[in-house]
Order: structure tokens, then C-alpha cells, then sequence
């Protein structure tokens, strides 16, 4: 017997034009459904939002926000899952009903502590404000104040943004930050999508879980999420228009090994698993004519540079995936990695001079430090912290454990299936390359996690519904199914892979809510936080203030800063002491004193609630040690109370000594440096960037008009000799000049 | 006001790529306009930034230039080729029923260049 499938409807691809048959009809689904569906979404939204109004944020312990959020409030967010998953279990997709679910998810999920907080969460993105300020104020940057500034570029994007618009208050963009950059995600995930071999539930899915698993907070107003944005709009230039040929081309095959017919054992089973003719996960690439692709071919470059020039990890990243997927074949523009690869070695040789010179020892100790960056990523972010938090800290590592796990184990579904997901496999595996490079310490765990994600939600999707197309409803209708076999026929044959995800995705938004928020206590930045800083300003008005703050552990080792928003605008007017805590006597403030003393004139001690209860919460000191030590401060009589309410506090001495007054520093721009070779090298890189985008554009010739030119690989190999014979001395010759500079710059 | 402003800041130079690309599908090329307007501010800004010429109303105006420039060149690529209708290549990925087999073969004599490389 043969049994012929055929692919139902897929509206979301758009209907097939000119195909000539239609495609089967595909059973509607009635106005009451959809109306209700429709209902219990904005009930749902409702629920969710509607009681935020009375949470105390107060109560808020160990657990984070989580423990005080209303239960009508986390009623609400099973509705919203629920209906979602509810409107995957229909017929065919309701594109409109499932968008607007997604963009109330992450309004919901990312966009709670809008209705809860007065001001910004979490103290780092007061920073990100304070290096926009910084290049609004000064016009250029400094690369002595910090690292950060070597990269600039997001900083630039921003500043330029906000003064052109005539935004001058920063804090609704901090606020509004990371819902709307989620939102900014969805659309080039969309396009990585659509090129796949999957049903619209996958599909969909994976953009839901896409927002649901990004629990790492690293979607808030900074370079990384920017660049994020810059690497998912270069992927998915790449999987959509730049795909392997091979893929469209058609050739006399070559046989290897013996007849199928003949295989037989374990062995040959295990091999043919492995690496029997498959059909590849993604759909066959758009039609695109060379203008468009030389056109993406440029967007692809100018993307590169943007990203190089705005954050330090991400270009790695674009380099690696992009290798990948040459690597595997799914990728056409084999100098691409290479041109990318240049443009990264050429900045950090070239722009970020003032980071490296004074730490080459650093970058080579980073250098395969796998084992300790990943003990740091896990083990290391848990030590001397309080219960509550360290289950937190669990439940994150157990998130990410099980994210991997199951995304495995979606891979090796398809694969049973026949599918060759290469595509996820690469954008899966690729993140980890970057465990060894950076000396990020332990927040390199995170950032894996965050690049994996878009394969991650895909493969996880495929675990659930690892179909290549919707296969219709088979009936026969001397066939009838009984008990649970009913449930595998009809129209309700999706209801128990969906029934299975939902249980998936209610963990998961719980799970958002829990690790996301789960630092909340001392996470949230209110009004006076930030006042702490400008009655600072305020009262010291010239030379650089110097800001003392209390510290449980020493700074140094553990690479701490306050948990403040520090230096959110005058960047270079703060300098900062930290002083450590005295864990027997909350009331012994003479080193304080002492410290304040040596800051001369502008010497302030700053403390707040969420940096004390950060100081409680993960190095251990007693819960009442910041109200004790405010009560001794203000008592002493050689302190003065500058300001203070219930959450911060700001004391100076009552008579300063008059030395050291520290000048505020000067922008002292990029800090680029010359070395013999340097003007050699400023000429021979953009010609080599040149020669690499031509021979890329010759190779698009080479493979265009009609797919399936059959030119060999040898054939393009020759064709492309001239050009690879030219780029090859002008390689050589920039990557002497980038070791000449790191070998010659002292 | 200033959510308007700052949709005008990025619709110029996307509006200009949906120029550029026209034969793509509606959705590539959304997302080719959406990639490539916040390529050119940002591109602007950090060129800005980078030789040390920091000034908005310069890079305003020079956002605002490229975004011209680009639609120009999409406009005079139109009037070149009329026939090349965006309905006819425009296309997004293939149905999923659709393998590399049902891909027709071109052969070696549609190849322009190829009499060049003839032994």
C-alpha cells in the first residue's frame, strides 16, 4: 500500500501562486471560538494587570517579585499562556489573534515592573545613560573612564537618536527599553523562520517561547542588546538570501559505499542515522535576483561594521555563526567570515588601543580559561548568599539546563524523522566557542545563553511538533480509531502535542517571572536613588567627587560596584572607594571617616535600601546593618547628613580637609596610538576590505541567474583566482601590522 | 511628539531601502528597510562620533542625503527595467512540500561568461 501526503494550507507562508491546483480545504473554525478565545485574552490581560496597583514592593524578600505579586496577577498570566497555546490547537492559524497574544506577553512579561516601579530598574542601565550623556555632553568619549567607551558605537546611535528627536529626559527610554526591544527581536526571527521546513504551530511557538525563555536581562537599553539586534538582522539575511548552492543546484550523483538494500546491523542503522541522504530542515531559499543579493551583500557589511563598532562579543559571534554555517553548508558567502573576521581583528587592533595596551597579561590569562569561566558562569555566582536567592540562582541554572536538554532533544526528534536541522545545529552550537575568548568572568554563562536562544526555542518547538508541513486529516472511514487513538485523527489530532506544550510554557512564563524579577529586592532603583547622585552634584559643584560606598566583601576581588544608578550622567566627575563593611559592629564607621578624610573636599559616603539589601541578600551581612550603621552616622559629630529619607542616604564630613581636590578629567577621546606599521596598515586594510567584497560579489555572479548554474567547485576556484591571489598579500600584510601594533604599543 | 520625530528619524532611511529592494517580498523587504535604517543612523552617529565631527544637525541632514541617494538609485533602477514587476520575483521561501529535486536544472550554455573559460 502507498499512501501519497500531501502539504494542507499554509496560510502563513502565503498561499503558492500560480501553483494550478488548489490546495486542500482546510475546516474553518467558527466565530464563537474565536470570539471567545478573543475574550479570555483580554480577561487574561485584565487579570494581569489590573491588580498590580496594590502590590507592596516593600514585602518583597528573597524570592524577588515573584512572592508579592497578586494571584489574580499570576492567574492571569496562565490565562494569557493558555489561550495562546488554546489558539495553537485550531485548525489553521489566526495570524492576527496570535500576533496580538505575543505582543501582550511581552508587554506582560517584560513590561510588569512598568506599572510597579516609579522609576528604571536595575542599577546598570543607569550607567548606559550615564555613557549617552557622556557623548551628548562632551561629543566624544573617553576611553580612560572606562572600557566601555572602547566601543562606543551604541552610544553614538543613542546620543544622536535622543538629541535629534529632542528627548532630553532618558529614564522613559531606560523604563520602555526592554519591552520594546523585544518587540524589535521578533522581526528579523521572523524572517529566520519562515525559511524553515516546520507547520505554523512550531512556528509560532517559537517566536512565543523566543520572548518567554529571555529571562537574562540583557534586552535593556545597552550595546549588547543592541548588537543582539544587529546579529539576529544578520542571520537572517544570511539563512533567507545567501544560502548554500549546493542546495539549488543539481548533479550527477556519486555513490558511496554498498546498495542501501545491502546495509543491514546495528552499525550501518547507527551510520545511516548519522549521515543518510536527509532532507534539510529549511525550505528551499527565495528566489532573489543578483542586483538585491549585492544589495544584502552590502547591508550584510555595513551591518558588521555598525555591530563591530558598538559592543566587544557580539561581531565574534556574527563571524563564528556565519563561519558555521559555511562550514555546513547552508551558507553561500564563504569570504564572508573572513571579511568579518578582519573587520573585528582591525578594531580591536586599531580602536581599542587604550583597553589592551595596559592589559595584555589579562587578555592572555582570559585566554582558555574555559574551566574557570565556567565554574564562574554556575558554581561562582553562588557563595556566601542568603537561601532565598541562592534558589533563585538554582532555579536560573536549571532553566538553562533543561532549555539545552530538550532543545537536544527536539534535534534528535527531526533527526528520527529524516530532517536535518543544520541550520538550528550551528546557531545552537556556536555561542559556546565564545566560553573561552573573553574574560568576561562568570557572565559569559549568560550570554551563551542568550545567543543560543533563537536555535534553542526552535528545537525546543520541534520537540513538540517536529512535522515538515501539515499533513491533512486522514480518513478512511472503515477506520474508526478508538479510546486514545481517537484523539490522533480529525481535526483534533494536534491536541495532545499542544496539551504537552502548554505544560511546557506555563512552567516557563512561571519561570520567567520567578528568575527575571528574582533579584528584585534590591534590582529595583527608586526616585531617591537617583537623587543621591544629583544632591552630590549639587553640593560639590566643580572637581570630581568622591563617592565612598559600603561594601560586605572587597571589591577588588569580587569586582563589584555599588548598586546604585552611579555615575548616570557627569561620568567623569565621580570616583569611587569602596570600604569594607565591619561585620561584627554596623556602628564602627571610623574608617569611613578615615576614607572620607582622604577624599578631601569632595568627599561623599552614599548608601541606598536596594544597596544595602544587595549587601544583606549575597555577602551575608545582618539584616538590619544598614539602618544601624545610617543611625551612627547621623549621631557622630564629625558627620554631616546631606540627605536622607527611608531609601538613601548621602553624608559628607562636617569639616572636610581641604587636599586632595582632583581636577576633572578631560575627554581623552578613543585613545588611538601609532606604530611604525599603523600607516601601512590604514591603507592596506580598506583595500583588502575592498578586494574581499569584490571577490564575494564575483562569487554571487558566478551562482546567478537561474539556480542551478553547475559550475564545479574547481570551476569556481579558478574564476575566483584573481582576486584570492590579490587578497592573500594584503591579508598577510594587515595581520602583521595588528601584531606589530600589539607587539610595539607598550 | 517625540515617538512621531523618532519614527520619522528611522522611516526616511527605511523607506528609502523598501525603495532599493523592490522585487523582494513584502515581509524580506520589511525587514531589509527595518535592518538597513537603523544601519544608516547608526552608521551616521558613529562616523559622527569617530572622526571627532560630532553634530546632529549634520548628521541629520546627512541621514536624511543617503536616505535620497538611496532612493534615487532604487528609482533609477525602476526606470531601467519596468518590466521587472515586484509581483513576479517576489516570493518567500518555497512551500514546505517543495524539495531541491522539483528545482529546475540550468544548464551550462545559459551561463554568459562561460565561452570565456572554455579550454
Amino acid at each position: 500500500m502507498s499512501v501519497t501526503l500531501r502539504q494542507a494550507r499554509q496560510p502563513e507562508e502565503g498561499a503558492p501562486r500560480g501553483a494550478g491546483a488548489a490546495p486542500p480545504a482546510v475546516p474553518g473554525t467558527g466565530r464563537p471560538v474565536l470570539l471567545g478565545l478573543t475574550a479570555a485574552m483580554l480577561i487574561g490581560t485584565a487579570l494581569f494587570w489590573l491588580p498590580l496597583g496594590g502590590v507592596d514592593m516593600d514585602a518583597i524578600g528573597g524570592h524577588g517579585l515573584i512572592a508579592v505579586l497578586p494571584v489574580a496577577t499570576l492567574l492571569g498570566a496562565a490565562v494569557l499562556v493558555l489561550t495562546f497555546m488554546a489558539t495553537l490547537a485550531l485548525p489553521r492559524p489566526h495570524r492576527l489573534l496570535l500576533s496580538v497574544q505575543i505582543g501582550i506577553l511581552i508587554m506582560s512579561l517584560h513590561g510588569v515592573t512598568l506599572a510597579l516601579e516609579p522609576v528604571a530598574r536595575f542599577s546598570t542601565v543607569w550607567q548606559t545613560a550615564g555613557f549617552i550623556e557622556y557623548v551628548e555632553r562632551t561629543h566624544t568619549v573617553s576611553w580612560f573612564l572606562d572600557a566601555r567607551f572602547s566601543t562606543p558605537g551604541f552610544f553614538a546611535f543613542a546620543a544622536f537618536v535622543l538629541k535629534a528627536v529632542g528627548q532630553h529626559d532618558i529614564e522613559p527610554v531606560l523604563r520602555w527599553a526592554p519591552p520594546v526591544t523585544n518587540l524589535m527581536y521578533l522581526l528579523p526571527y521572523i524572517l529566520i523562520l519562515r525559511v524553515l521546513r516546520a507547520t505554523w504551530r512550531a512556528k509560532w511557538f517559537a517566536a512565543w517561547l523566543f520572548i518567554a525563555a529571555n529571562w537574562v536581562g540583557q534586552d535593556y537599553l545597552s550595546p549588547q542588546a543592541f548588537a543582539y539586534l544587529l546579529y539576529l538582522y544578520f542571520l537572517a539575511i544570511l539563512v533567507n538570501w545567501f544560502r548554500h548552492h549546493d542546495e539549488t543546484t543539481r548533479r550527477a550523483g556519486r555513490r558511496r559505499g554498498r546498495e542501501p538494500a545491502e546495509r543491514s546491523g546495528v552499525l550501518w542503522r547507527l551510520y545511516d542515522w548519522l549521515f543518510a541522504a536527509k532532507d534539510p530542515g529549511e525550505l528551499p531559499a527565495p528566489k532573489v535576483s543578483l542586483r538585491d543579493q549585492r544589495i544584502l551583500l552590502f547591508l550584510l557589511f555595513a551591518l558588521l561594521l555598525v555591530g563591530t563598532a558598538a559592543h566587544q562579543l557580539t561581531p565574534f559571534l556574527m563571524t563564528a555563526a556565519c563561519g558555521g554555517l559555511v562550514l555546513m553548508r547552508r551558507c553561500s558567502l564563504r569570504g564572508m567570515p573572513i571579511i568579518a573576521g578582519v573587520v573585528y581583528a582591525a578594531w580591536v587592533s586599531f580602536m581599542t588601543v587604550g583597553y589592551w595596551a595596559g592589559r595584555k597579561n589579562e587578555i592572555f590569562g582570559g585566554l582558555g580559561k574555559i574551566l574557570t569561566n565556567f565554574q564562574q558562569s554556575t558554581g561562582g555566582r553562588i557563595g556566601n548568599v542568603d537561601g532565598d536567592t541562592q534558589q533563585i540562582q538554582y532555579l536560573r541554572i536549571l532553566i538553562a539546563a533543561v532549555i539545552v536538554v530538550l532543545a537536544v532533544a527536539g534535534l534528535l526528534r527531526r533527526r528520527a524523522r529524516g530532517i536535518d536541522d543544520r541550520v538550528a545545529l550551528v546557531l545552537m552550537l556556536v555561542p559556546f566557542a565564545s566560553l573561552g575568548l573573553q574574560n568576561y568572568g562568570g557572565e559569559i554563562g549568560l550570554r551563551i545563553y542568550f545567543f543560543m536562544l533563537p536555535a534553542a526555542c526552535l528545537l525546543i518547538a520541534y520537540l513538540f511538533f517536529p512535522a515538515p508541513f501539515d499533513a491533512p486529516a486522514v480518513r478512511a472511514p472503515r477506520v474508526r480509531p478508538s479510546g486514545l487513538a481517537r484523539l490522533r485523527t480529525g481535526t483534533r489530532r494536534h491536541w495532545p502535542a499542544v496539551a504537552a506544550a502548554s505544560v511546557f510554557a506555563l512552567l516557563m512564563a512561571g519561570g520567567f517571572l520567578t528568575v527575571r524579577y528574582g533579584n528584585e529586592k534590591y534590582e529595583q532603583v527608586r526616585r531617591s536613588d537617583v537623587k543621591a547622585f544629583d544632591v552630590m552634584l549639587d553640593n560639590y559643584k566643580t572637581g570630581v567627587v568622591g563617592v565612598v560606598w559600603l561594601s560586605a566583601e572587597d571589591p577588588n576581588l569580587a569586582g563589584g560596584t555599588p548598586v546604585m544608578p552611579w555615575s548616570y550622567r557627569e561620568w567623569e566627575r565621580f570616583n569611587y572607594t569602596a570600604v569594607i563593611a565591619d561585620r561584627n559592629n554596623p556602628g564602627n564607621i571610623a574608617q569611613i571617616v578615615q576614607t572620607l578624610k582622604e577624599q578631601g573636599p569632595g568627599g561623599f559616603f552614599v548608601t541606598t535600601r536596594s544597596h544595602e539589601d544587595f549587601q544583606v541578600l549575597n555577602s551575608g551581612l545582618a539584616a538590619d546593618y544598614g539602618v544601624r550603621l545610617r543611625r551612627a552616622l547621623a549621631s557622630s559629630p564629625e558627620i554631616a547628613t546631606v540627605f536622607a529619607d527611608r531609601d538613601a542616604a548621602v553624608y559628607r564630613l562636617k569639616a572636610p580637609p581641604a587636599d586632595p581636590v582632583l581636577p576633572t578629567p578631560k575627554p581623552t577621546g578613543l585613545g588611538l596610538r601609532s606604530s611604525p606599521w599603523t600607516p601601512a596598515g590604514l591603507i592596506y586594510l580598506p583595500v583588502l576590505l575592498m578586494v574581499l567584497l569584490a571577490r564575494e560579489l564575483r562569487r554571487l555572479r558566478l551562482f546567478a541567474g537561474s539556480p542551478g548554474t553547475a559550475l564545479s567547485p574547481a570551476d569556481v576556484r579558478r574564476r575566483l583566482l584573481p582576486l584570492t591571489v590579490l587578497a592573500f598579500p594584503l591579508l598577510i600584510a594587515v595581520v602583521a601590522v595588528v601584531i606589530e601594533r600589539f607587539v610595539f604599543i607598550k | 511628539m517625540t515617538l512621531l520625530l523618532a519614527l520619522l528619524l528611522f522611516a526616511a532611511p527605511g523607506a528609502a531601502c523598501w525603495i532599493l529592494v523592490r522585487a523582494l517580498d513584502p515581509v524580506g523587504r520589511l525587514v531589509v528597510a527595518a535592518a538597513g535604517s537603523v544601519v544608516l543612523v547608526a552608521g551616521t552617529a558613529q562616523a559622527m562620533l569617530m572622526l571627532g565631527a560630532w553634530s546632529p544637525g549634520t548628521g541629520l541632514v546627512a541621514v536624511l542625503g543617503l536616505s535620497a541617494a538611496l532612493a534615487a538609485l532604487g528609482y533609477a533602477h525602476r526606470r531601467r527595467n519596468p518590466a521587472e514587476e515586484p509581483a513576479e520575483a517576489a516570493a518567500g521561501p518555497a512551500p514546505a512540500n517543495v524539495t531541491r529535486a522539483d528545482i529546475p536544472v540550468r544548464r551550462r550554455e545559459d551561463d554568459d561568461d562561460e565561452w570565456l573559460y572554455r579550454d
